[in-house]
C-alpha cells in the first residue's frame, strides 16, 4: 500500500511539470541545434549528401584559407559594435536624464524618442536611405557648415558610419530602461548629499551613476550581443553587395543558405559564439567592479 | 575503427537534427510511381502569368495523358533556391524544379536533379533541333545535362527613340561599334544648369551587363576549363574601365551616387521607364512595362568592340527533374513535351516571355509592340553567349558584386578591384 504523496513530493512534480515546456525547449530549440553546429563544423555538408568528415578543414580555411572573408567580417563587425554600443549607451543616459527633468511637453518627449524603436527595421532602412543619400538631407545641413557630405550608404569606407547613425536613432528602448531606474532612485539619497554640499556633476557621479549600473550592464550585455548579430539592416541596405558593411552574421547566412556550405557556416557560428561567449563573460566579470547592486548591501 | 564509427554516427546525427526533418531517408530515392499515372508538383518563380502559363502548359499534357496532374508551386524568387532545398532536404523533393544557368549546377553538383542525358539519348531526342546549341551549352555541367532549356531571350540594348530623333542621332543596329554608341551617348546627354536632365546611357553593377560587356572586351570571369579566374585579364580590365568611364570619366550615366541620390530601388530600368536616359542594357521582360509608360523605344544588340567577341548574355530558364522525386519517368515526359515547340507555345500566347524554341520565334516577334522590331538582335544572334558556369556560381557573382562595388563606387582601381576578386575566387574553386 502507497501512502499519500507528500507535499514535497508533490511541490517536487509540480515544479518539473510546469518547467518541461522550458526545458523541452531549450533542448529541443538551443541545446541539440547547438551540439549539431559544432559536429557539422567539422564536416563538409551541402544539405543533400552525407556530411563528410573534414577535420579542421572548416577552421583553417575560414582564419588562414586564401581570400578567406572571415577577417573582414569580424573587422567590419567590430568597428560597428565598438562605436554603437558606447554611443548608444552614453545618449540613452543622457536622454534619460533630460527627459527625467520636469520640462514641459515631457510626457510627448517621451513617446516622441520611444517612438522610432517602434518601427520595422525595413522602414527605418528606407527612411534614413533618403536622409542619407548623397545629397540628401544630413549632407544637406553638413553643407551649411561647410562640410562635405560622404556618400553614407554608397561608399564602402562610410557604409558601416550610416548604418551606426541608424542604429543610435533607435535607442528609445535604452532610454526607457534608464528613465524607469532613474525614477527608482530614492530622492532621499540626493537630499542627503545636498546637505553635504554635493553638487550636480558629484551627484550624477556617486548617486546616479551607480544607482543605474545594473541597467547599464544589462544595456551593454544586450547591446554588445543585438551589436554584433546585426543583420537585417545591413541585408536591406547593401543586398550582400558592400564588402565595406559585411558583418558576420549576414556572412554566415549567405554561406549557409546561399551557397549551401553548412560545415563551413557551423564552423563561423562556432567561432562567433565563442567570442561572445568570452566578451561577455569579460563584461560580467569586470561589471563586479563598477556594478551596485542594492540588495547586496546589508 | 570504433573511433571513426562514432564520429559517423554523431555527423549523421548532428545533420539529420540540423535540418529537422527526415534526411535519413534522403539516400537517392528509388524511381518509383509509373509514367502514366502520377501527381506531379513542379516549382516554379515569378507572376501570377508565369503560373499561369506553366499550369495551361502542364494541363496541356494532362489532356493528353490523363493520369498525370500537375500542381504548380510559385516561390517568392528572393526565397526559391532556400525553399526548393528544404524541400528536398525534408525528403518532399519538387518532380519538376524550374532552373537557372547560375544556381541549377549547384543543384546538379549536389545530385538532387537528374542527369537527363540518358534520358535524352534513349528519346532519341536532338536538342539543338528545337533549341540554340548554345542555350543547351548553358545547363550542362561537366558533360552532364541537369535541364532542358525552357524560357528563352537574352541582354538586349534599348534605346528611346523620340530622345534619338530629338537629337539627330542614328538608331542604334546591329554591328555598331563601341565608338559610334559613346559618340552617341554624349550627343544624348542634356545638362542643364550644372544638372544632368536626360543621360545618355545608364549603367551600374548589373552582374549580367557587367559580364556581357565584359566578354564583348574578350574578358570571362572565369577560363575556360572554369577552374581559375581571368578576372584579373587585361581585356576583363580593359572592358570594365571603358564601362565605368562612361559614369566617371564621360558623365554619359549616372554613378551609384546619382542612383543613392535617386532614391532606393531606382536603378537603370526605372530611369529609362521614366525617361531619364536614352539607353540601357537590360532584359527583354521589360517591354511590357516601357510599353505601359507610353514610351516610344526600340531593340538592338549592344555595341561591338570586336566582331568576334559575343556582346548578349543568354537568359532564360531550364526545367530539371528532381533525383529524388518518386515519379521521376512521369516527370521527365512532361519536361520532354514542355520542351516541344507545341508544349512552349502558351509562352507566346500568354506573352510571357520569350520561347527557347527557335521554331516560335517569328510567332514570338509578332506579339511584340507595334513599332518594336526584334530584327536587329535576330541579325546578330551569333553574339549570343550561354556562359558556363561552374556548381559555385551564385557564390562567385555575389563575390565578384562586392569586390567590384569599390570599383564603381570610386574607391578603388579596376586593378585592385579585379585582383581582389581574382583572390577570393580561386579560394572559392579550391573549396575554402
Amino acid at each position: 500500500m502507497k501512502g499519500p504523496m507528500s507535499g514535497r513530493k508533490r511541490e517536487a512534480i509540480a515544479f518539473y511539470l510546469f518547467m518541461l515546456p522550458w526545458i523541452v525547449g531549450i533542448l529541443v530549440l538551443y541545446a541539440v541545434p547547438l551540439v549539431a553546429s559544432l559536429v557539422l563544423s567539422f564536416t563538409n555538408w551541402d544539405l543533400f549528401q552525407t556530411p563528410q568528415w573534414v577535420g579542421l578543414r572548416n577552421y583553417t580555411g575560414l582564419l588562414a584559407g586564401e581570400g578567406t572573408s572571415f577577417w573582414l567580417a569580424l573587422r567590419n563587425t567590430a568597428y560597428y559594435a565598438a562605436i554603437l554600443v558606447p554611443v548608444n549607451l552614453a545618449m540613452s543616459v543622457a536622454f534619460a536624464l533630460l527627459l527625467n527633468q520636469p520640462i514641459i511637453l515631457r510626457r510627448w518627449f517621451r513617446t516622441a524618442f520611444y517612438l522610432p524603436s517602434t518601427i520595422p527595421v525595413v522602414a527605418v532602412v528606407m527612411l534614413w536611405s533618403w536622409l542619407l543619400a548623397p545629397s540628401g538631407v544630413i549632407n544637406s545641413i553638413l553643407g551649411l557648415v561647410g562640410i562635405d557630405g560622404p556618400a553614407w550608404l554608397v561608399d564602402p569606407a562610410w557604409v558601416k558610419n550610416g548604418l551606426i547613425v541608424m542604429g543610435v536613432w533607435q535607442l528609445g528602448g535604452g532610454v526607457v530602461l534608464f528613465l524607469a531606474a532613474l525614477q527608482g532612485i530614492p530622492r532621499h539619497l540626493y537630499e542627503a548629499t545636498m546637505l553635504d554640499g554635493a553638487g550636480a556633476w558629484r551627484q550624477f557621479r556617486s548617486i546616479t551613476v551607480p544607482m543605474l549600473s545594473p541597467i547599464i550592464l544589462f544595456n551593454l550585455v544586450n547591446g554588445i550581443i543585438g551589436a554584433l548579430q546585426v543583420f537585417t539592416q545591413v541585408y536591406v541596405v547593401t543586398q550582400g553587395h558592400n564588402a565595406g558593411a559585411l558583418m558576420m552574421v549576414p556572412f554566415l547566412y549567405e554561406n549557409a543558405f546561399e551557397f549551401n556550405k553548412m560545415g563551413y557556416a557551423s564552423a563561423i557560428a562556432v567561432i562567433f559564439f565563442v567570442m561572445i561567449m568570452l566578451l561577455t563573460l569579460i563584461v560580467l566579470k569586470w561589471s563586479r567592479r563598477w556594478v551596485y547592486y542594492e540588495g547586496e548591501v546589508n | 575503427m570504433k573511433r571513426r564509427a562514432v564520429l559517423r554516427t554523431m555527423v549523421a546525427a548532428g545533420a539529420a537534427t540540423a535540418v529537422g526533418l527526415g534526411m535519413s531517408a534522403c539516400g537517392s530515392a528509388s524511381q518509383q510511381g509509373s509514367a502514366d499515372h502520377a501527381n506531379l508538383i513542379m516549382t516554379i518563380w515569378g507572376s501570377s502569368n508565369d503560373t499561369k502559363t506553366y499550369q495551361q502548359r502542364a494541363d496541356a499534357y494532362t489532356a493528353q495523358h490523363p493520369g498525370v496532374k500537375v500542381t504548380v508551386k510559385n516561390i517568392p524568387v528572393d526565397n526559391y533556391d532556400q525553399q526548393v532545398d528544404t524541400m528536398i532536404a525534408g525528403n518532399s523533393s519538387p518532380d519538376i524544379i524550374e532552373v537557372n544557368g547560375t544556381d541549377g549546377p549547384s543543384l546538379a553538383s549536389r545530385g538532387v536533379v537528374l542527369d537527363l542525358g540518358p534520358k535524352i539519348q534513349s528519346a532519341g531526342l536532338k536538342l539543338e533541333d528545337t533549341v540554340d546549341a548554345a542555350r543547351v551549352k548553358g545547363y550542362n555541367l561537366k558533360g552532364k545535362q541537369f535541364a532542358l532549356p525552357d524560357r528563352g531571350g537574352n541582354l538586349v540594348f534599348y534605346y528611346n527613340k523620340t530622345m534619338f530623333d530629338k537629337a539627330g542621332v542614328a538608331l542604334p543596329k546591329a554591328g555598331w561599334t563601341w565608338d559610334e554608341f559613346t559618340a552617341a551617348a554624349q550627343k544624348l546627354t542634356i545638362v542643364q544648369g550644372g544638372k544632368t536632365v536626360q543621360y545618355g546611357v545608364a549603367i551600374d553593377n548589373w552582374p549580367q551587363a557587367v559580364e556581357s560587356v565584359a566578354r564583348s572586351f574578350g574578358g570571362t570571369l572565369l577560363n575556360d576549363a572554369l577552374d581559375k579566374p581571368a578576372i584579373d585579364s587585361s581585356q576583363f580590365r580593359g572592358g570594365m574601365q571603358a564601362y565605368y568611364d562612361l559614369a566617371a570619366k564621360l558623365k554619359v550615366s549616372p554613378t551609384m551616387k546619382d542612383y543613392a541620390n535617386f532614391g532606393q530601388n531606382v536603378n537603370r530600368d526605372a530611369l529609362f521607364a521614366q525617361g531619364k536616359t536614352a539607353m540601357i542594357w537590360a532584359g527583354l521582360w521589360d517591354v511590357p512595362d516601357f510599353v505601359k509608360q507610353g514610351l516610344s523605344f526600340g531593340i538592338a544588340p549592344p555595341p561591338t568592340v570586336d566582331p568576334a567577341n559575343p556582346t548578349m548574355m543568354a537568359f532564360g530558364t531550364g526545367l530539371a527533374v528532381g533525383s529524388r522525386s518518386k515519379n521521376q519517368q512521369a516527370a521527365w515526359e512532361v519536361v520532354k513535351y514542355m520542351f516541344s515547340a507545341d508544349g512552349q507555345k502558351p509562352i507566346v500566347t500568354n506573352q510571357e516571355d520569350v520561347p527557347s524554341a527557335t521554331a516560335l520565334i517569328p510567332e514570338w516577334e509578332k506579339s511584340l509592340p507595334p513599332g518594336v522590331s526584334y530584327a536587329e538582335v535576330a541579325q546578330a544572334s551569333n553574339q549570343v553567349f550561354s556562359p558556363q558556369t561552374p556548381p559555385q556560381g551564385a557564390e562567385i557573382e555575389k563575390q565578384v558584386e562586392q569586390d567590384l562595388y569599390p570599383f564603381f563606387t570610386g574607391s578603388a582601381s579596376i586593378d585592385q578591384a579585379t585582383s581582389t576578386a581574382a583572390g577570393h575566387i580561386k579560394g572559392i574553386l579550391a573549396g575554402s
